[in-house]
């Protein structure tokens, strides 16, 4: 590695260490020292603040005793009333009868307390019960079962609920299509039924997400700094490279990033394949913050855009991951991967790169722009956030040949936003989720080409004329498209949609569309190649995706020849 | 030596310099003058390799600045002061000088030496420098663009915003750069400091080098001489001033014609001085041109 980096590196993580002055230390010391000391008397007791909240008087023969003293928010003296009448106690319990004072909140608080304490300790008592069976007379098993999003298909069986004797199924079976199961909760009592959502397991994973987001903004902080101040300027007046400078200031990030994940691994037992899966999701967050560190005007910009990107990001990993193990559109996000390590099911190399390389590879491309940003002419510029998007792209791919490779390179970015509009398509009907998901899908990929096209057109100083740059553009998106073909399809299959698609129409037939699409995206991108000529890319993207949405319809329509829009 | 030919950069279809040439040699100072926006900024950009002309190239010693090693020889103060806020003088020169692969010894060594010479006490080099003042902030960027011991120094406003005394300081030190044989280029708004140090002076005026030479060559082509004639009596375009008659004229037969007239008159001619053009002058003709 370039020592010219390492010391740029070395400047950036000693920024962090010079703010340990002494007094910080010596604070950081004093709170240490009272942790530890508190420590043991803690880990003893544990920790209750609500311990002793509430006094109780209660005369020696209550029969409630028992659930009094099971609870430790009350502090219990025993008494037939006279406390509690001198105001020295907020609650008095005689045999059965509980009196608390109406007008007194806290009087009112202590009785609902109690109230909460005889049911857990009611409920204890029948966990404690050696006759399970008379405890809890109703015992359920639940079987979750995959729906499928198609409405009939005679092909597949419907398989018959398996019901243990004497015990009722909560879960009918929505559909007729049943191709995976999902987990099974066996012999449960009602308390005990819970959605087969994987909360521990997504918890658990939020440990990756959140260090990251404390590391990106420091990270988009130090950059801002760097540009607003100008002080990049005189890096990149030393014999360092703009990629050299960024691998330098990102060095320390990267470092604490990896180094925070290590330990979240090991601390949350996710494995190999859990760390592996963590990988991309903060190779994605930290080229994200990169960029957006790169292209913000302003601290405000900064804050909006990073808020932005964490929350549409998060959203992206979360939502899907809550159907682990319900349906295969969870595998749509890395998290899933990270949640069936935590639980130890196997997970197939498919699913792995399914969910892990579009996130890789439009880390990837992020890195590539955000390199090419680091110069003083678009480092400086207060211009629009795609206006440096479009610099980035035009310094990347300058010539009419590269325009066909960065066409390829929009895939990964088109791919992991139709996945995007996928989650939510899930959450639709169907009838709403295909014009949603048709037209969103157009909508992206003709804004993906798009930036292409008008950051050729408009930054060219000799553009080529708008059809060859369609051409060039659209047809290196249609070779991106073809690559991705076996891992889309390894996708594709994954989902019940896809899965029903292939077997109404199949692989060799849908075949027959391998053109049509090199024609779609040279007509659509040079459409709006023509609109970045005129100045009205927006309009010309506009046209550009109806087309293009029209043409998707069409498509659906052929491959499943069962559903009506 | 550092020659820049034909340098031109345009973004998105507007010019900003247009086919500059600038030769740079050792032991000499060239002023680059101009009105804001004429260019000089992105004109010194480029020749320091930080900014890709779109034609046109800058070469020290036949290698292009945009080479990283060619960046070596060179020494770049911008407009502003962009320091490291929180570390202090020796620390922020350490750093730099690191960037170049100097030895530690040698920058101790260096840093020492121009902050001595540069007037940086001892007390303020361990203050962090965002506490520091404009000048002193100054001083320490004009350590840090010469730590490396470059050939070449592009100075762009180096004195710009700073009080008369410290300006002067800068001059005297710019000399010096000259003195041990480096190259400096000086952008500077201060005129009468370049009039002061520059051995040639470029004009510059949307984008182009409309004009160069030494202050005498530039004021022999575009600068008008005036004569200031005192007197003791009235002669044609004459003011009274207290006591005496003064009028600035263009033209010696102007002066002759006011001698005439008070030798007539009887009076007293009490001076007749030959004022130069000022560069100030040289620029607004150069650039109304």
């Amino acid at each position: 590695m370039n020592r010219g980096a390492l010391r740029i590196a070395g400047n950036e993580a000693a920024r962090y260490v010079r703010f340990l002055q002494p007094r910080v230390l010596v604070a950081a010391a004093l709170i240490g020292l009272l942790l530890g000391l508190s420590g043991p008397a803690v880990r003893e007791r544990g920790l209750h603040p609500e311990a002793e909240l509430y006094r109780v008087e209660i005369d020696p023969d209550s029969p409630l005793r028992p659930i009094v003293d099971s609870d430790r928010a009350f502090d219990v003296t025993e008494g037939v009333g006279l406390a509690f009448l001198n105001g020295r106690a907020d609650l008095s319990i005689l045999g059965e009868n509980v009196h608390y004072r109406a007008d007194d909140d806290r009087s009112a608080s202590a009785a609902r307390e109690l109230e909460l304490a005889a049911r857990r300790w009611l409920d204890q008592a029948l966990e404690d019960e050696t006759d399970a069976s008379a405890a809890f007379p109703i015992r359920v098993n639940i079987i979750y079962e995959a729906r499928s999003l198609v409405a009939a298909t005679p092909t597949t069986p419907t398989p018959t609920p398996t019901t243990a004797p004497g015990t009722n199924n909560t879960s009918a079976p929505q559909s007729q299509l049943v191709s995976r199961t999902g987990e099974k909760q066996l012999d449960l009592r009602p308390s005990q039924v819970e959605p087969p959502f994987p909360i521990r397991s997504l918890l658990l994973t939020f440990a990756y997400v959140v260090p990251l987001n404390f590391v990106s903004q420091l990270y988009a902080g130090s950059l801002l700094a760097e540009r607003t101040r100008q002080r990049g300027l005189l890096l990149l007046s030393t014999p360092n490279s703009g990629a050299q400078i960024l691998l330098g200031k990102s060095l320390p990030y990267v470092v604490a990033t990896l180094a925070m994940s290590i330990v979240v691994t090991l601390a949350i037992h996710a494995g190999l394949v859990g760390f592996l899966a963590a990988l991309p999701i903060l190779a994605f967050g930290l080229a994200t913050t990169l960029l957006i560190g790169l292209i913000a005007r302003s601290p405000r910009e900064l804050t909006f855009l990073l808020v932005a990107t964490t929350v549409l990001f998060s959203t992206f990993l979360f939502l899907p991951a809550i159907f682990t193990q319900i349906h295969p559109v969870a595998f749509l996000s890395p998290v899933s991967i990270i949640i069936s390590a935590l639980r130890g099911q196997a997970i197939t190399l498919g699913s792995f790169l399914y969910a892990t390389v579009p996130l890789t590879l439009a880390a990837l491309v992020l890195t590539g722009l955000s390199v090419a940003l680091y110069r003083e002419e678009t480092l400086f510029a207060p211009r629009g956030l795609l206006a440096k998007l479009a610099d980035a792209i035009h310094f990347r791919a300058p010539s009419r040949a590269s325009l066909v490779g960065a066409g390829a390179l929009a895939v990964p970015f088109a791919i992991g936003l139709e996945l995007f509009l996928l989650i939510f398509a899930v959450t639709l009907n169907l009838r709403t989720a295909f014009v949603f998901f048709l037209m969103g899908g157009a909508l992206v990929e003709e804004a993906l080409k798009g930036l292409v096209a008008h950051a050729h057109i408009t930054r060219s100083g000799r553009p080529a004329p708008p059809p060859l740059v369609g051409l060039l553009v659209g047809g290196g998106f249609f070779l991106g498209e073809k690559f991705a073909l076996v891992f889309s399809l390894v996708g594709f299959n994954l989902l019940p949609l896809g899965r029903d698609a292939l077997a109404t129409f199949g692989i060799a037939s849908s075949a027959l569309l391998v053109f049509a699409p090199l024609l779609l995206h040279t007509v659509t991108t040079t459409l709006t190649a023509y609109g970045a000529r005129r100045g009205r890319t927006a309009l010309a993207w506009c046209v550009a995706s109806l087309v293009h949405a029209a043409y998707n319809a069409t498509v659906f329509l052929l491959l499943l020849p069962g559903v009506s829009l | 030596m550092l020659v820049a030919d034909g340098l031109t950069k345009s973004y998105r279809g507007q010019t900003v310099a247009s086919g500059v040439n600038i030769r740079l040699e050792g032991g000499r100072v060239v002023g680059l003058v101009g009105a804001n926006g004429a260019g000089k900024t992105t004109t010194i950009k480029m020749l320091a390799g930080l900014l890709e002309p779109t034609s046109g190239t800058a070469r020290i010693d036949g290698r292009p600045t945009l080479e990283a090693a060619a960046r070596r020889q060179i020494g770049y103060l911008p407009e502003e002061s962009p320091l490291y806020d929180d570390l202090h003088a020796t620390a922020y020169l350490s750093f730099f000088g690191s960037l170049y692969d100097l030895p530690r010894a040698e920058i101790r060594e260096r840093t020492e030496s121009l902050l001595t010479r540069l007037g940086l006490e001892d007390r303020d080099r361990k203050r962090p420098l965002g506490t520091l003042s404009k000048g002193m902030r100054r001083k320490v960027a004009i350590a840090r663009c010469l730590l490396h011991e470059p050939a070449v120094v592009l100075l762009d406003e180096p004195t710009s915003g700073l009080d008369p005394l410290t300006s002067a300081e800068l001059g005297e030190f710019v000399r010096e750069l000259r003195a041990n044989g480096k190259a400096v280029l000086l952008s500077a708004h201060n005129l009468p400091q370049v009039e002061e140090l520059c051995d040639e002076i470029l004009i510059m005026h949307l984008g182009r080098i409309v004009d160069r030479g030494t202050l005498a060559e530039l004021r022999g082509r575009i600068g008008t001489q005036r004569y200031r004639v005192r007197a003791t009596v009235a002669f044609p375009g004459s003011e009274l001033k207290g006591t005496v008659h003064e009028a600035w004229l263009q033209a010696l037969s102007q002066v002759e014609a006011a001698l005439e007239v008070v030798r007539r008159e009887k009076g007293i001619v009490l001076e007749v001085e030959s004022v130069p053009p000022r560069l100030e002058e040289i620029l607004r003709r150069a650039s109304a041109t």
